[in-house]
């Protein structure tokens, strides 16, 4: 019986220990949310189109929130085509600054970074960042006409 | 009261691990784009005056004129550019006091008359079926033109908007 308060003990010891594992570690809240997708319109077959991660209508746009004022790591899933009517393909490529991370959430306020490698940002104070994305689609000659998409994911953690 | 214990202590364990799943976010959204197929323009009808005097003046009408057929993207807007409309087929043989004709449907009886000026344009939005009709008609001057056949290129280009 003498050993029941130790094991208390013990366990009150680690119900203090565990909040801050919490924080350190796995406890801290962390959302991404895609809030615009990246939006070409109407191309014409063999003539590449650009959309800026500066757009305000076409470029694509996720919301973060996390920690206030915390780096987080984003990494970005590419596709490198689209797809179309009976499966055909449409390249499209990203470059080094086609992406960009606004700590105020304003598309007029933006870092540019290369969305093909991870990037490390930093939250504002209140724990939110967006993130945008350019690109550039590459319709050939011989490209099927139709409506063509592909998806963009973006992973966010703590590092 | 052992149990009890060792038990409180394995729930207080294993909560930060199942925490740990909130380290990590994902979201999409989607790229999109529609390609629009490739504009087509035909000549499907020539400006033909037919035989005229030396010293004569003959006008066609825009709807017994020359004929253009647009083939597109459903329901697209597009420029129309009057880009060549010829001032004259030979020495001494004019054309001018151009007519035109636009409308969605391969008939002229309900298309819409305009004025084709030499580089002007002219907005539309093609039918649900991708076609629009383009007609023109002009008046041909001859003070004194040389005999035989004469020709000469009337060129329209269409873009989308």
């Amino acid at each position: 019986m003498r050993t029941a308060p130790l094991l208390l003990a013990l366990g009150c010891l680690c119900l203090l220990a565990s909040p801050a594992a919490a924080q350190g570690h796995g406890g801290r809240q962390i959302r991404v949310l895609g809030v615009r997708g990246l939006t070409f319109g109407s191309l014409i077959a063999g003539m590449p189109s650009a959309v800026l991660r500066t757009d305000p209508a076409r470029s694509g746009q996720f919301d973060i929130t996390a920690q206030n004022g915390e780096v987080i790591l984003v990494s970005f899933s590419l596709p490198s085509a689209m797809t179309g009517p009976g499966g055909a393909s449409l390249p499209l490529m990203f470059a080094g600054t086609d992406a960009g991370f606004s700590q105020e959430q304003t598309i007029n306020d933006q870092v540019a970074f290369d969305p093909r490698t991870t990037h490390l940002g930093t939250t504002s104070q209140q724990g939110r960042a967006s993130i945008f994305l350019g690109g550039t689609a590459m319709p050939a000659f011989n490209q099927p006409p139709g409506d063509y998409s592909g998806t963009v994911t973006l992973t966010i953690a703590y590092p | 009261m052992l149990l009890r214990s060792i038990a409180a202590l394995m729930v207080l364990i294993a909560t930060p691990a199942g925490g740990s799943a909130e380290a990590q976010s994902s979201g999409s959204t989607l790229v999109q784009l529609t390609l629009l197929p490739s504009l087509a323009v035909t000549g499907t009808q020539d400006l033909a005056f037919g035989t005229v005097a030396s010293f004569s003046s003959t006008t066609v009408l825009a709807r017994d004129g020359g004929r253009f057929t647009i083939q597109g993207q459903p329901n697209a807007p597009v420029v129309i550019e009057m880009t060549q409309l010829p001032p004259n087929l030979a020495p001494n043989l004019s054309l001018d006091a151009w007519t035109g004709l636009h409308g969605r449907a391969p008939g002229a009886g309900g298309a819409t008359a305009f004025a084709p000026v030499p580089g002007g344009s002219l907005f539309a939005v093609l039918h649900t079926n991708g076609r629009y009709f383009i007609w023109l008609g002009a008046t041909l001057t001859a003070t004194g033109a040389p005999p035989g056949a004469h020709s000469a290129p009337l060129v329209i280009t269409v873009g989308y908007n």
